[in-house]
């Protein structure tokens, strides 16, 4: 019985009563802590009154058991979800229940109810009749009043108090909720996946193993683009739907699973470099990664990890990005990035930065290892690539629009970088298309 | 009860407007009305277009369930909070007190019967709910397993209760899995023979379905009827199941 008494000696605790009372006082509902054998060990001044909801309801004939299971199987849910639970309690009224640990084990849990998501006028009577249950002749007016005397939380409220009773529920814990949290966040990325390849579904009827390996290769450009800016938000977004695509591919087959999440692990871990975290550090990053890797034997886990591949990586690129030298760079490759369509030169990307010509192409060629001219052809023909695929414009627009002052510059520029023309190039990503 | 009066009032308005409108432009009113929470709305509507002799299945598949499914997208947006999408399930509700003995005197001959649940529980488990409501509405037998049901459940009930279809839907990437065992277990005991299954959920695509071995992918839950009439060859114009 250690479960109890654990409780007991908790709620003993002024403290925890203060915040208990914090809850009620903030959100309005009437709030109990429950020990997992069902017994109340505290509970708000509202269900002192004899003419309480509850109170009433089981009057009318419905067994208390059936309002116990109901919250039992709500802590059990808010457990393994990591999460506090809204739910119904019976029929209309709404309970929100957090789970309270000791060691490994539910202990207890606190219900916050009853409370109502809309006015008590706002019911239909053929809502009300189910709360007569097999009492036929219970008085009405006395269960109209019991109703009226219970809160209404509307909306983002319930969402708030939600939080808060988790949080309360985080201190009565011991060892704290953390553990659930982990969990937590697991299913959150689940969903968020689930969500990229519900999206996914919506633009694209079918998906062949083509038309997945075509969207990779886009979406892997997109990541790259965004990690290069150092752009965290934005990187882990597309993140998601680059597990979306691998895990519509391979989610039953776990160990071409984990060699395209190697592979994309790679594909990050080249744009950090590009965005300047030092070769030699990324090599010792990357061998950490790759026994780490070895040893994920589930999906899940796998997932999470790989996002906190891509914070680690976003990190280094901070620290290192932190220095004088790379607030210029940044501006200069942000300002390169927006104006790749007008006539640039090392002078006009200096003055931007207030930089002189030649500390900004030392600055460009020790950070990132090529000159600013190589620099702003390479972004001129990602743009001009992505262009070619659309097909929409001919290639001597292309070549204005992303900045070559004539057609023949941006082949030979092309060729030189891609070893093929613009012209073979929009043909071939035609053929892909198709 | 003045509120009351005033709903009322506001009934008789919707009404008046109704006769003036098409059932297209009704069906889009009615599906605003799920989304509004507007439970008088929804009663009002329906009860209407009942009247005015709207073929029962288009009130369901046009109005009161892509209502739903909006809201539930709207949720999914972080648009709408649990209680909102609570209250456009309650507005649903009201609508189906109307159709379903409506429905249930029109579908004598059960079409077949299918066993229904999701692998894993999930809070909301509006689409496969969904989909329970739209093959009752177009003459299935349905036996709703609920939430976090084991492949043993699934297959024990489709043995129990002689099933034509097994449905099964997934919410998450992590539970998906669940799908392919209980296929697996329908084939180690021989009953994959008997029962076909078909498979669906916001994660789940055409290509898992295919991969587990699913006799049939759902896409979204309004195409579920024509999916379970297929799999049963009743349909006998619908489209390939699979398209390649």
């Amino acid at each position: 019985m250690q479960g109890p008494s654990f409780l007991n000696r908790l709620k003993r605790n002024p403290e925890i009563i203060s915040q208990l009372r914090a809850f009620i006082e903030f959100t309005t509902i009437p709030l109990r802590l429950i020990d997992s054998e069902g017994k109340i060990l505290w509970k708000s001044d509202f269900f002192r009154s004899k003419a309480n909801l509850c109170n009433i309801l089981q009057s009318n004939g419905f067994p208390p058991r059936s309002c116990q299971r109901a919250h039992k199987e709500a802590a059990r849910e808010s457990l393994r979800w990591g999460e506090a639970i809204i739910s119904k309690c019976c029929y209309f009224i709404m309970q929100i229940t957090a789970p309270v640990i000791k060691g490994e084990k539910l202990a207890g849990y606190l219900v916050a109810s009853p409370f109502l998501l809309i006015d008590p006028s706002e019911l239909q009577p053929e809502e009300i009749i189910f709360l007569h249950n097999k009492d036929k002749s219970a008085k009405k007016r006395t269960l109209e009043k019991a109703l009226s005397s219970i809160p209404i939380v509307k909306d983002e409220e319930t969402g708030q108090a939600a939080h808060h009773l988790f949080q309360i529920a985080d201190r009565l814990s011991d060892p704290d909720l953390s553990g659930l949290l982990k969990v937590q966040e697991a299913q959150e990325l689940q969903g968020k996946i689930a969500e990229q390849i519900c999206d996914l579904k919506n633009l694209e009827r079918d998906f062949t193993p083509h038309s997945l390996s075509k969207l990779f290769y886009e979406t892997e450009k997109e990541i790259v683009a965004k990690i290069r800016l150092g752009d965290r938000n934005g990187a882990k977004e597309i993140l998601y739907q680059l597990l979306a695509i691998i895990l519509i591919q391979y989610l039953e087959n776990f160990e071409l699973l984990k060699i395209s999440i190697l592979e994309l692990l790679i594909i990050l871990s080249r744009a950090a470099v590009e965005a300047g975290t030092k070769i030699e550090e990324m090599l010792g990053m990357r061998y950490g990664f790759i026994t780490e890797l070895a040893r994920i034997r589930e999906q899940e886990t796998l997932c999470l990890w790989v996002v906190k591949v891509l914070e680690k990586l976003m990190d280094g690129i901070y620290q290192t990005r932190h220095t004088k030298n790379y607030q210029r760079l940044k501006k200069a490759l942000d300002f390169i990035e927006t104006h790749y369509g007008e006539p640039l030169t090392v002078d006009r990307v200096a003055k931007e930065v207030y930089l002189s010509s030649s500390r900004l192409s030392h600055i460009i060629k020790s950070e990132l290892g090529i000159t600013l001219g190589d620099y702003i052809s390479k972004v001129r023909i990602e743009k001009a690539e992505a262009l070619l695929k659309d097909r929409e414009l001919s290639i001597s627009q292309i070549a204005l629009e992303v900045g070559f002052p004539d057609q023949s510059y941006f082949t030979k520029v092309f060729k030189k970088v891609e070893k093929c023309t613009p012209k073979a190039f929009s043909k071939i990503s035609s053929e892909l298309q198709h | 009860m003045i509120h009351r009066e005033k709903k009322l009032n506001l009934d008789n308005a919707i009404n008046r407007k109704l006769e003036k409108e098409g059932s297209g432009a009704v069906l889009k009113r009615l599906q605003q009305a799920v989304v509004q929470r507007d439970c008088n709305g929804v009663k009002a509507l329906t009860e209407r277009m009942v009247t005015e002799g709207v073929e029962l299945f288009e009130i369901l598949n046009q109005g009161l369930i892509p209502g739903m499914l909006e809201a539930s997208e709207r949720f999914r947006k972080g648009k709408f909070f649990i209680p909102e999408l609570l209250m456009s399930s309650r507005a649903l509700k009201f609508g189906l007190s109307i159709l379903r003995p409506l429905i249930q005197e029109r579908n004598k001959d059960v079409l077949g019967r299918v066993v229904i649940g999701t692998v894993k529980f999930d809070l909301h488990d509006i689409g496969k709910n969904l989909v329970i409501i739209l093959l009752e509405g177009s003459g299935f037998e349905m036996i709703d397993l609920g939430v976090d049901v084991s492949p043993e459940k699934f297959v024990n009930a489709v043995e129990k209760n002689e099933a034509q279809i097994l449905a099964m839907s997934s919410l998450l990437t992590s539970t998906m899995s669940w799908m392919k065992f209980t296929i697996e277990l329908l084939q180690a005991s021989g009953m994959h023979r008997r029962v076909k299954t078909m498979v669906g959920g916001a994660p789940v695509t055409q290509i898992f379905a295919k991969n587990i071995r699913a006799d049939a992918y759902c896409r979204e839950a309004t195409s579920a009827p024509s999916v379970a009439r297929k799999l049963l060859g009743i349909e006998s114009n619908a489209r390939a199941v699979f398209s390649e």
